[in-house]
C-alpha cells in the first residue's frame, strides 16, 4: 500500500488569525467572594437550600456553588468587611442557627468572575473553582486558526497576493481593497484610495461605493468617473463588472498568477420588499435568499487594517468578514480598537489578519 | 453663536429625508456664520450605507473649497457641524479626522453614537468639542415617525441609523 499523499502545502505557509475580543484571548478575571466551610454533608444541603432561595448570586451563575466542603455565600463587594457579613445575612432573613453555622468558618477566596468561553480558559478556571462550560466548536476553531479548509486558505491567500502585487506594481504601495462574493469566490469590486480628491475617500469608503455601482447606484460616480475607467459587462450577462476598474482587470489579465480569479457581482433582483419581522429570522443567509443589498454576505479584503471611520462604514454596509494584511497605526479592528467587538452594534463581522511576514512588503 | 436657527435648517433637511423614505437625519455645516453645506441621509437613494447627512455635507464643503480656491484643511477647523441626531461612529470619526471646530447635535444615538456607544476621541486620539441636546425631542419625534413606518427600501435590514 502506498503511503497517503501529503496535502498540498499552502504557498508560503501564510497563517490567517481571527481577531477575537478579549473575552476569548485573555484569562478570566477573578473576584473575591465569601465562602464558608462545612464538613457535615447534611448541613451543606440544608444551607444550600436556604442560600438558593434567600441569597442567589446571579453574577456567579457560571460557577457551581459548592467546592468540596466550601460553599459560596456572596461576593465580597456586596458585603464589605467581615464584620458586616453577619448583619448582611440577617437582612436576607436566613435562619439564626444557619447563620451561626456559616460564620464559624468563613474566609475570602478568589473565583472566576466571568464564564470561560474557550477550552483553554476552562482548563484554568476549573482548577480554581468548579465551573459550567458550554463548548463552542466554531469559536474554538477560530481561536486555533483551524476554521478554514486548505482550499479556503488558498483562496484568501490568492486575494492577499493579488492585493500585494497590485499595490506594489501599480499603486506605489498604496492601500487596496477587494470585495468578494464568497458564494462564487468572485470579485464584486476593487478599489484604491483617492485621498487626493477627498480626505474621506479612503479605500474601503470607495470600495463600498463601487459595490453600490454593481447595484445600479453609487454616490461618487460623477466624482470618480474622471479618475477611474470601469469594465463594461455584456448586456445579457448574469453578472456585472461595474465595480471593477479597468486597470485592475488589465493587470490581472497580464499576470499568470491572477488570471484565473473570477470577476463579477450578482445583479440586483426584483424581490418584493420585506417586512422587518422576516429579517430577524433570516439573518445570515440573506444574500442567497434575496440577492445583493449593500455588502450583505460579502467578504472584504484590505491591504491595510481600516481606520475607525472605515471600520464603521463596513458595519453599516453589513460586510460578512473583513480580512487585512498590514496593521495600521490608526487601525480600529486590532491596533487601537476592536470595533467588531462592541456589543451595542446591530451588526458584527468577523475579522481576520492574514499574516504574510515572510513576504517582502517593501 | 446661537445654533437654534441652524438646527431648524437641519430639521428642514431631516424632514425632506423623511418625505422620500430616508432615515430623517439632517445636517448643516456653518462656516463664518453662514451655512455652506446642507444635507440629509441618502442611503437608500445611493445604495451606499455611508451616505449619512454628514458625508453629504463633507462633499459639499470640498466643492465649496474648490470653487472658492480655499484649502479644505483650513476650512474644516472653522466649521460648526449642526446635526439633528448624534453623529454615528463613522461620521464622528470622519469629523474628528477633519478636525472640525465643534459638533452640535439634537438627540443621542443609542445604537451607533460616536459618543454614546464608542469613545471616538480616545480611538482617533483627537478631541472635538461635542454638545448634544439641542431640540432633542423634535429630533427624536422625527425618528419615531420614521420607524413607525419602517424603512421602505431596505429589503433585508432595518435602516442604518
Ligand atoms: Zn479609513
Ligand atoms: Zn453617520
Amino acid at each position: 500500500m502506498e503511503p497517503p499523499q501529503k496535502k498540498p502545502k499552502i504557498q508560503n505557509m501564510s497563517t490567517i488569525q481571527a481577531i477575537l475580543s478579549h473575552e476569548y484571548t485573555e484569562p478570566n478575571k477573578l473576584m473575591e467572594v465569601y465562602v464558608t466551610a462545612v464538613d457535615d454533608k447534611k448541613q451543606i444541603s440544608k444551607i444550600m437550600q436556604q442560600l438558593a432561595t434567600l441569597l442567589p448570586v446571579p453574577q456567579l451563575q457560571h460557577l457551581k456553588r459548592v467546592k468540596d466542603n466550601k460553599i459560596i455565600l456572596c461576593s465580597k463587594e456586596d458585603v464589605g468587611s467581615l464584620e458586616k457579613l453577619k448583619p448582611f445575612l440577617e437582612a436576607k432573613a436566613l435562619d439564626t442557627a444557619i447563620i451561626e453555622e456559616i460564620l464559624q468558618k468563613t474566609e475570602i477566596v478568589e473565583v472566576p468572575a466571568t464564564p470561560p468561553k474557550l477550552r483553554w480558559q476552562y482548563d484554568i478556571v476549573h482548577r480554581i473553582w468548579p465551573c459550567k462550560f458550554h463548548p463552542d466548536k466554531y469559536m474554538e476553531q477560530r481561536y486555533e486558526g483551524t476554521n478554514f479548509t486548505d482550499k479556503e486558505k488558498e483562496f484568501h491567500w490568492n486575494i492577499a497576493t493579488l492585493m500585494m502585487d497590485i499595490s506594489r506594481k501599480i499603486l506605489d504601495n498604496q492601500g487596496i481593497g477587494v470585495c468578494v462574493d464568497p458564494r462564487f469566490n468572485s470579485l464584486v469590486a476593487m478599489s484604491s484610495s483617492f485621498t487626493t480628491k477627498s480626505p474621506v475617500m479612503h479605500c474601503p469608503m470607495i470600495l463600498v461605493d463601487y459595490v453600490a455601482r454593481t447595484q445600479d447606484s453609487g454616490a461618487w460616480n460623477e466624482k470618480l468617473n474622471s479618475a477611474e475607467d470601469f469594465m463594461e459587462s455584456e448586456k445579457d450577462s448574469e453578472h456585472t463588472l461595474a465595480g471593477i476598474p479597468k486597470r485592475f482587470k488589465q493587470f490581472m489579465d497580464e499576470h499568470e498568477d491572477h488570471k484565473n480569479i473570477k470577476l463579477g457581482a450578482e445583479r440586483l433582483r426584483n424581490t418584493e420588499k420585506l417586512k422587518s419581522e422576516d429579517v430577524q429570522m433570516l439573518d445570515g443567509d440573506n444574500l442567497a435568499k434575496y440577492g445583493p443589498y449593500l455588502c450583505t454576505g460579502y467578504d472584504v479584503y484590505l491591504l491595510q487594517e481600516p481606520c475607525l471611520m472605515c471600520s464603521m462604514a463596513l458595519v453599516h454596509s453589513r460586510a460578512k468578514r473583513v480580512f487585512f494584511i498590514k496593521f495600521s497605526d490608526n487601525g480600529s479592528l486590532a491596533t487601537r480598537f476592536q470595533l467588531h467587538s462592541v456589543p451595542e452594534l446591530n451588526h458584527h463581522y468577523e475579522v481576520y489578519h492574514i499574516k504574510c511576514d515572510n513576504i517582502d512588503m517593501s | 453663536m446661537i445654533f437654534d436657527k441652524f438646527m431648524q435648517e437641519a430639521f428642514v433637511e431631516a424632514r425632506r429625508a423623511l418625505s422620500v423614505g430616508e432615515v430623517p437625519v439632517g445636517c448643516v455645516f456653518v462656516y463664518e456664520g453662514n451655512v455652506i453645506a446642507r444635507g440629509a441621509n441618502e442611503v437608500n437613494a445611493t445604495k451606499n450605507a455611508t451616505r449619512h447627512a454628514e458625508f453629504i455635507c463633507i462633499d459639499q464643503v470640498l466643492e465649496f473649497c474648490t470653487v472658492g480656491g480655499l484649502k479644505s484643511e483650513d476650512v474644516f477647523p472653522k466649521i460648526s457641524v449642526v446635526v439633528t441626531v448624534e453623529p454615528c461612529i463613522m461620521c464622528s470619526a470622519a469629523l474628528h479626522d477633519l478636525k472640525v471646530k465643534e459638533i452640535i447635535y439634537g438627540c443621542a444615538n443609542d445604537r451607533f453614537g460616536g459618543k454614546t456607544v464608542v469613545d471616538v476621541p480616545q480611538v482617533v486620539d483627537y478631541t472635538v468639542k461635542v454638545e448634544g441636546g439641542l431640540c432633542a425631542d423634535e429630533a427624536m419625534d422625527l425618528l419615531k415617525e420614521f420607524y413607525k413606518g419602517e424603512n421602505p427600501s431596505a429589503p433585508v435590514a432595518k435602516s442604518k441609523r
